[in-house]
């Protein structure tokens, strides 16, 4: 019986080929995971894939708010995403979620940056909690 | 009350906006894949330690989590929290420490669970420092031999098997032998006896009904000011049980790196290793022998390792434990039974067929050892109790013997005599610890043959009236004698006289 492959391992693979220019890695990587059963893991694997071409210099990002960011606003937050992953290319989108109440949520590969006043809220019922 | 918990919230509330305005900071995240029975399965967080804290945001607060597992792809964690307000999807994140519990004298009187929190209804527990719920055992530098006694207050312990501060003597028996029974006394002896020690008591997956019990006859015994009960039942999660007993030595060392005594009673480590075994099959860590995982050894050596003697240069504290493991039919052969035997320096091992033939401490002389006590035995006692050890043993094979009813010789029926009187001296009831004076007198009563014309059933009457007499004739006497110092012959001339004088109002 052939070894499981683990997901960073076939992150690694397919991000070699997006680099590389390789059109055809992701129908391979796609034609193993169903092969083998593992498709419920394709979620996963994409985030690993972000994670390991976050680490090559290129960022995918998102920026959620609860209202919609102008172009001035993303402007800075991707020069301060630059500023800290060092990243030569980053790539990001706005979501706008009303949930969050106000503030944005950044989230690159592996991280993230929680400015939002939901995430306040939480912290404080934990901490209201304790006392 | 009202105004305080007010202006509380607002300080909260105010940090809150304050942590808003100034988080700006891209920390690093992970997502809950999984969760169930108490583990929940994470990925992301490659920066993860382990044992590390991690938080899990979920709808109703956040849910603590340390992490056990650290695999390629995954990490397990074992949840601190309710599992059922975990879901799959939700943010983690790291805490950015490993475990830690709140220490110090603010606890002292008060019954908490594993993480600090208290159980007892009382204030919340501030605290100035915190301790390292899992830490490194002191050195071979930083050690001393043990030395100084640490009373427990019952004879046959005392005298046979005594126990030094900074010890690890194990409790080991079947159920219902009174092996808590033995701790209890222990922890009330330190109160009566005013040593100072701080007793520390874990309650692994104890019923809570238990707890409370212990906790009102500790209070009744004036014992609570001086005692910290780590309290976890049979309903909380197996992390709590897995963290009771690291948490509690967290909270002992604060005594015995502050130069002070601190007594540990783990009660007990055979439910701390099923919960640890819980725990490691739901990771999916590959199941050992009786299904318990490969370091289950290390989990309890761990542990008692920080029990220790310090150097003078360290303080001279000490952090004695009291492990207590509960045995099936009397297997000590058993896996986690030889695994804390072997870890330990000693066993006192309860018997139950003693137990029913209302011997009481139900303990056995022959199994029963106590490898380094020896030399933390009081001048006073060690005096008296030379041979005791071997007598007993003796005694108790040689009256198997005669239960076939064959004629004995002299010696040996004067042999089983004796033994049979040192047996009925050895019962003693439960919370009533004697004090050294006590002790001396009592078993230097019989063993020097004052009490030789005293029948067996009358031994305990001629013990308590040899003992009253000796206080009410000769207290400063016996004040003396209690300082734990070898007694001068005239102690042992008015010690073996009071008692001829006593023996003859019982003789048959």
């Amino acid at each position: 019986m052939a070894r499981r492959m683990s997901r960073r391992a076939l992150a690694h693979y397919a991000a070699n080929g997006i680099v590389k220019g390789d059109k055809t890695v992701l129908r391979k990587l796609a034609a193993y995971l169903i092969e083998n059963q593992r498709t419920k893991e394709a979620s996963l694997i994409v985030r690993d894939i972000e994670h390991v071409l976050s680490d090559r210099g290129v960022v995918v990002g998102t920026v959620t708010s609860a209202f919609p960011l102008d172009a001035k606003a993303l402007d800075a937050i991707k020069e301060s995403v630059i500023g800290t992953t060092k990243a030569e290319r980053v790539t990001l989108s706005n979501q706008v979620n009303t949930d969050l109440i106000g503030g944005y949520v950044l989230t690159v590969p592996g991280r993230e940056q929680d400015a939002s006043v939901r995430r306040a809220l939480t912290l404080l019922r934990t901490r209201v909690k304790k006392v | 009350m009202t105004e305080g918990i007010t202006t509380e919230l607002s300080k909260e509330l105010q940090q809150a906006i304050a942590a808003l305005e100034t988080n700006s900071n891209l920390e690093e995240v992970g997502v809950v894949v999984r969760v169930g029975d108490g583990v929940a399965w994470i990925h992301g967080l490659r920066g993860a330690g382990y044992s590390e804290v991690l938080n899990i945001e979920t709808d109703h607060g956040v849910v603590e989590a340390f992490a056990l597992n650290l695999l390629e792809d995954e990490i397990g964690a074992v949840l601190l929290g309710e599992d059922s307000l975990v879901k799959a999807g939700q943010t983690v994140r790291l805490k950015g420490t490993v475990l830690d519990v709140p220490v110090g004298p603010e606890l002292l009187g008060r019954v908490v669970d594993p993480l600090g929190r208290p159980l007892d209804g009382g204030p919340a527990i501030k605290t100035k420092q915190r301790g390292l719920v899992e830490r490194e055992a002191v050195g071979v530098m930083g050690r001393k031999s043990v030395h100084e006694p640490l009373m427990t207050g019952i004879v046959a312990i005392d005298a046979m098997f005594p126990i030094g501060r900074g010890q690890r003597e194990l409790i080991i028996g079947d159920r219902q032998t009174g092996k808590t029974a033995l701790a209890i006394d222990t922890m009330i002896n330190q109160a009566k006896q005013k040593t100072g020690v701080v007793n520390v008591y874990v309650a692994i997956g104890q019923k809570l009904s238990k707890i409370a019990r212990l906790v009102d006859r500790l209070k009744q015994e004036g014992v609570m000011d001086q005692t910290i009960i780590v309290a976890t039942g049979p309903s909380d999660p197996a992390s709590l049980l897995y963290l009771a007993p690291y948490a509690a030595t967290a909270m002992g060392e604060y005594f015995r790196d502050n130069s002070q005594h601190a007594l540990m009673i783990y009660d007990d480590l055979t439910k701390h290793a099923v919960a640890y075994r819980q725990m490691s099959l739901l990771l999916r860590r590959p199941p050992g022998r009786e299904a318990y995982p490969g370091d289950v050894f290390y989990l309890h050596s761990r542990l008692l390792e920080r029990s220790a003697k310090l150097s003078d240069e360290l303080g001279a504290g000490s952090l004695t434990a009291l492990p207590i493991i509960e045995t099936q039919a009397g297997d000590i052969s058993a896996y986690i039974p030889t695994n804390v035997i072997s870890i330990t320096d000693g066993q006192i091992f309860l018997e139950t067929d003693l137990f029913n033939q209302g011997i009481r401490p139900a303990i056995s002389a022959g199994l029963s050892v106590s490898r380094v006590g020896g030399a933390a035995q009081t001048g006073a006692v060690k005096s008296v109790s030379g041979n005791l050890k071997l007598g007993l043993s003796q005694f108790r094979e040689l009256a198997s013997f005669a239960q076939f009813g064959s004629d004995l010789d002299d010696s040996t029926k004067h042999q089983i005599e004796r033994g049979q009187r040192l047996t009925e001296l050895l019962k003693q009831s439960q919370y009533q610890p004697l004090s050294i004076w006590e002790q001396v007198a009592s078993i230097s009563a019989v063993i020097n043959g004052q009490f030789d014309h005293v029948p067996a059933d009358k031994v305990k009457d001629a013990q308590a009236a040899l003992l009253t007499k000796l206080w009410a004739d000769h207290k400063t006497e016996m004040q003396e004698l209690d300082k734990g110092g070898k007694p001068a012959d005239e102690m042992k001339t008015l010690l073996a006289k009071t008692a001829t004088a006593t023996a003859k109002g019982f003789e048959g």
